[in-house]
């Protein structure tokens, strides 16, 4: 089916279109210049916003984690049933949605890019069994590099080729997208009960530092050209005075040299959680202040909020030493899972109060984060879902980033920390939708390096999500219809095809996933699976042979080629 | 003569995957590395086959079959469909649609093993890793209500007590075994250390654990059948370790206490990592019932026991649990997928669905299908059909096709599909 | 003469393997029906190796072969899943939806006449 989008006021940063007036055209699921209109289906956009589908760069929605989460909580799901429809499964919403039930929502809000970011790779088939659960949105998965084994070792030995090789092997044999680093060190130190305290400890039974595993990875990632960064949740996450662990990680890459035409080589995740000053619970105060300065003066730095809602919610990391010490500070349930040779992952839920003085610096932190950082390309609005909230309350966060009054109201409603302990009330900086767009798909489609998501012109994917709110009539004053417009798209268009009709699933393709691509010399392969089957028989449990990722998990694939060794 | 290497052996949850399978004349001639459970499977997948699809006992063809099948679930009130445990993921999410679909709740056999467990989980958490994390690390193994002997023949060697890892060259040497039961199994040749509780006393014995562990001091001088000594000296074994492990299985679960029993060891080990690293692990039973919890889990939100009657999914265990639904007289037609419900739940049940319109799929004759009015013969998995297992400790793992299924029988998968197809007409 | 038994049920490599040929074969049903007894409580019975006894629990009566074992002691018996051992158990899962099949009291004595065919448990079944 063509469409025609006519007369909305568009937002496509990547193209330099602020507002305009314009009509978008798309012809077999792609953005063209032009169509005529009697071989199209018109929609009318006039007074409406009209966007690139929204992207989500990091959103827990996929695997073992999400699902031990689901498992852990039938009270979570009990505040939020979804029955079946004419065109839509049931199931449960709130903080860890069923799977059909995650993909509908992000499309009711006009996304139609989720990117999971955290799979090990041993479950790799789960993620991507799930991932095609997720119906209308596109997606990959990032992942987990910071405490494998091999990682380690060649990090170890000092051997960046036979890195360069295992990342190119292991993103093919999961099918996985970019390089997740979780708390590196301290998830193998916690396979002994221990954690690593900051870049330079060592990790237990391996002679090697946190810095070095970043460094390396991050080394090997710009050399390889891979699309994305890496994807670094730092040591010492939650731990109070951690906003230096965060600013020496920054540190640590700035020589690193970033892949031929962009300038950055470090994503840091909710950075909120690891933006915390202060010695103690006690005394804590928010060192967003001076993340943003450093940031505002290095280019190789981008970071997403990991944004705080005041709402009962689900933890999840594959940060296995911070999931135990959150289960001592909360008492709630626990479950704790390590994963051989790779990874692990903790669960454990929370509830963000407003009357908690270090819930409201947090909550405070993340907008600090957005509005004190001043170039919105380089920061991604998330609340890492579901661990500051649920990604359904994204519309209450760009209510929050637009509106000076949204933040004062929802100040005067919790604790005066807020106020006390952070900059926020200081700050009278408001996005307007252009930055908006920029922050919730321009910048995060630009920072994977997914060329056909995030913009309106010619050639990109037909994504677009259209808001049921005037641009020109609209103030900051009326956060309220900011919210309500961006919770339900009046439409959202994905592939060219009409998903979402004023708010409501209309219907639920399957979205495609995308994965990297790259060729290893075949010297280096070849001593590289030497590596890999002795590693395999002596201290895995699955053969080599079963370990990649078969075809079949990936009925609609994209590949991405990279060509790594010139 | 195509020899498979590799090959996941689908019986137990151990889902071993270095089987070597020869196929002569889409026959299967010879395995190795198999158990004595895992051979018997392989060889003998032919043997005692449902041959045809039948309706009252008379072979029909697959389309009849399909039809008086779907015809039988849209007109029940309370279909229920149950089983699932011994098939592949992709039969499972068909069967939760379907469930969807005819309103109908959606069990599988974890509510009859581990769905203790799981509701122990479901309050408090647990501590758990994969296998190979217990193979390269664990110095101290305790069973506890469960025979891998029996069970989980290859769990010894290949995951726990004789495995050799990464930290663990010496193997059994490097480890010390505890086991623990009310009777003495095999195990207590394995163990170094057996503990003989009294039947229906586990609770105790891990309170009283516990109780050592947080400092206390026992004023007993046994619990539960173990002397006070032998409890002190565990318990402090057990903060000493370097990374303990309990493996346990329907000891705990269907003796007196069930979720209790986990919950105290839960709490256990919650409390022992305060001291070192340890972790509980479930021995799960059928090859893919973990794969069961899983797929409903993320489809639905809940583990088993799915109730869709009002359109959106409800959970509560005791209530939409196959032995409940059908004990209660409640449920009036019934879809059994690779379960024989029949021979294995308390006969009140088993009587049940005799009583009422029941349908299975399964590749082979079992007390159900002799029950049932319809029956569908299905493609073995992980023999005649490939698709996803869970490992007991959640690890998916591809299951592999060796040969064609006999003539005109198809995979659960597709079966169910047809089925839906019928009933949406 | 009659004894009260704790009875354990469980699962064996044998009833696998048997399980494995077919429900129907010979081997499976070797191996599901019959009770594990020490050898001093099937002297207070009466019964040797092979003879049939008669297990009753509130819930249901059964009857298996006898096998006799140290490995079982005095007291209590072991009898494997199957059609044979299910109509000892109480449907009633107080609410958890697993019923008790462990350590449930069970009174065992000599009975009269052989254990039920497989196809005779299924006509009973059937009603």
């Amino acid at each position: 089916m063509n469409l025609i989008i006519k007369g909305g006021y568009v937002y496509d940063p990547i193209n330099k279109v602020n507002g305009e007036k314009m009509d978008i055209y798309i012809k077999d699921g792609k953005i063209v210049e032009e169509l005529p209109e009697h071989k199209a289906k018109v929609i009318d956009a006039s007074g409406m916003v009209v966007m690139p589908g929204g992207v989500d760069l990091h959103s827990h929605i996929a695997g073992s984690k999400i699902n031990l989460g689901r498992l852990l909580r039938p009270e979570d799901h009990r505040k939020d049933p979804v029955p079946r429809t004419r065109v839509t499964r049931a199931g449960v919403g709130y903080s860890c949605p069923s799977t059909y039930i995650a993909g509908y929502r992000y499309a009711q809000m006009g996304y139609t890019t989720v990117m999971e970011p955290a799979m090990p790779p041993l479950g790799a088939r789960h993620v991507h069994e799930e991932l095609n659960d997720t119906p209308i949105v596109d997606k990959s998965a990032y992942p987990l590099f910071g405490n494998n084994y091999f990682v380690l070792k060649y990090v170890r030995e000092g051997d960046l080729e036979m890195l360069k090789a295992f990342i190119a092997w292991l993103m093919r044999a999961t099918r996985g997208y970019a390089i997740k680093i979780v708390n590196p060190g301290g998830v193998e130190s916690w396979k002994w009960g221990k954690n690593v305290d900051g870049l330079d400890d060592t990790v237990e039974g391996f002679d090697v530092t946190p810095r070095q595993i970043i460094t390396s990875l991050a080394r090997a990632n710009e050399e390889l050209g891979l699309p994305h960064t890496i994807h670094l949740h730092c040591n010492n996450l939650g731990v109070p005075g951690n906003y230096q662990t965060t600013l020496e990680t920054m540190r640590a890459v700035e020589d690193v040299k970033p892949k031929e035409g962009r300038e950055n080589t470090l994503h840091i995740v909710h950075c909120q959680f690891n933006a915390l000053a202060g010695d103690s619970w006690a005394t804590l105060r928010s060192g967003a202040p001076e993340i943003a300065k450093y940031v505002n003066s290095h280019r190789h730095v981008t970071l997403d909020l990991g944004q705080v809602i005041f709402t009962d919610t689900t933890t999840m990391t594959g940060d296995g030493p911070w999931q135990f010490r959150l289960y001592n500070l909360t008492g709630n349930k626990w479950v704790n899972s390590d994963v051989e040779m790779e990874a692990g992952a903790g669960v454990v839920p929370y509830t963000f109060r407003k009357k908690n003085p270090v819930n409201a610096i947090q909550w405070a932190i993340g907008l600090e984060l957005a509005l004190l950082i001043y170039d919105p390309w380089r920061v991604y609005m998330t609340t890492d879902h579901p661990n500051g909230g649920p990604f359904t309350f994204y519309p209450k966060v760009i209510a929050w980033l637009m509106s000076r009054k949204a933040r004062t109201d929802t100040m005067l409603e919790i604790h005066r920390a807020a106020m006390r302990k952070t900059t926020l009330a200081d700050i009278y900086r408001e996005y307007d939708f252009y930055e908006i767009a920029i922050t919730t798909r321009a910048a995060p489609a630009k920072v994977l390096g997914l060329g056909e998501k995030g913009h309106l012109g010619p050639g990109a994917d037909g994504d677009v999500a259209i808001y049921d709110i005037n641009p020109t009539e609209w103030r900051p004053s009326m956060y309220r219809e900011v919210e309500k417009a961006f919770s339900r798209a009046k439409y959202t268009i994905k592939g060219g095809e009409i998903v979402v009709v004023d708010g409501e699933v209309v219907s639920t393709p399957l979205g495609k996933t995308y994965w990297v691509d790259v060729e290893i010399p075949e010297d280096l392969e070849g001593e590289l699976m030497k590596d890999l089957e002795e590693g395999f028989r002596n201290y895995y449990t699955i053969s080599l042979s079963n370990y990649p990722v078969e075809d079949a998990y990936l009925p609609v694939q994209r590949r991405v080629e990279v060509v790594g060794w010139r | 003569m195509p020899v498979y290497r590799s090959v996941v052996c689908p019986f137990c949850g151990c889902l071993c995957d270095d089987l070597e399978i020869t196929v002569e004349d889409n026959r299967i001639v010879k395995v190795r590395n198999g158990c004595a459970i895992s051979t018997s499977k392989f060889l003998h997948h032919h043997e005692n086959r449902v041959e045809n699809p039948l309706i009252d006992g008379k072979p029909v063809a697959l389309e009849e079959a399909v039809k008086e099948a779907a015809e039988i679930l849209k007109s029940a009130r309370r279909p229920l469909i149950y089983g699932l445990s011994s098939t592949e993921c992709g039969a499972i999410a068909k069967a939760i649609e379907l469930a969807e679909l005819i309103g109908g709740v959606v069990d599988n056999t974890a509510s009859v093993c581990h769905g203790p467990t799981i509701l122990a989980l479901q309050t408090l958490g647990e501590s758990k890793c994969t296998l190979g994390t217990v193979r390269n690390r664990a110095d101290l193994i305790i069973y506890w209500g469960c025979n891998p002997l029996e069970a989980h023949i290859r769990h010894l060697t290949r995951y726990s007590a004789m495995a050799r890892g990464l930290y663990t060259s010496g193997g059994r040497k490097d480890r010390y075994v505890v086991a623990v039961d009310v009777r003495e199994t095999r195990m207590k040749r394995v163990a170094d250390l057996f503990l003989k509780v009294n039947p229906g006393g586990d609770y105790e014995l891990l309170s009283a654990l516990r109780a050592v562990v947080r400092g206390y001091g026992l004023d007993v001088d046994e619990v539960s059948g173990v002397p006070r000594d032998v409890i002190l000296e565990l318990a402090e074994r057990m903060k000493k370790s370097r990374f303990g492990a309990i493996f346990f299985g329907l000891g705990l679960t269907q003796s007196e206490g069930r979720h209790m029993n986990i919950e105290a060891a839960i709490g256990l080990v919650a409390d022992l990592n305060h001291h070192t690293k340890f972790v509980l692990i479930p021995m799960r039973g059928h090859y893919n019932v973990a794969g069961a919890n899983t797929v409903t889990t993320w489809q639905t939100g809940y583990p088993y026991a799915v109730d869709f009657s009002r359109g959106y999914p409800r959970y509560n265990p005791g209530e939409y649990t196959a032995v409940d639904l059908l004990a209660r007289g409640e449920a009036d037609a019934a879809l059994i997928i690779a379960s024989d419900p029949a021979a294995h739940l308390p006969y009140k049940a088993a009587r049940r669905l005799a009583e009422i319109p029941t349908i299975v799929l399964d590749p082979k004759r079992s007390m159900t299908s002799m029950i049932s009015r319809v029956v569908i013969p299905t493609a073995a998995a992980g023999i005649e059909a490939e698709g996803t297992a869970y490992r007991m400790d959640g690890i998916p793992i591809r299951l592999k096709k060796l040969m064609e299924p006999p003539e005109g029988v198809l995979p659960d998968a597709e079966v169910l599909s047809l089925i839906i197809e019928e009933v949406m007409r | 003469m009659e004894i009260t038994v704790t009875l354990i049920t469980g699962r064996t490599a044998e009833q696998g393997v048997g399980k494995e040929i077919g429900k129907t074969s010979e081997r499976y049903q070797r191996g599901v029906n019959y009770i594990l007894l020490n050898p001093r409580d099937a002297e207070r019975i009466g019964v040797e190796e092979g003879a049939a006894v008669e297990v009753s629990t509130l819930h249901g009566s059964t009857r298996v072969w006898c096998k006799l074992s140290e490995d079982i002691e005095a007291g209590m018996a072991f009898i494997p899943l199957g059609p044979w051992a299910n109509r000892l158990f109480d449907p009633e899962t107080h609410g958890t939806g697993i019923p008790s099949v462990k350590g449930v009291e069970a009174k065992i004595r000599r009975a009269e006449g052989e254990p039920p065919t497989l196809e005779e448990l299924l006509k009973e079944l059937k009603g």
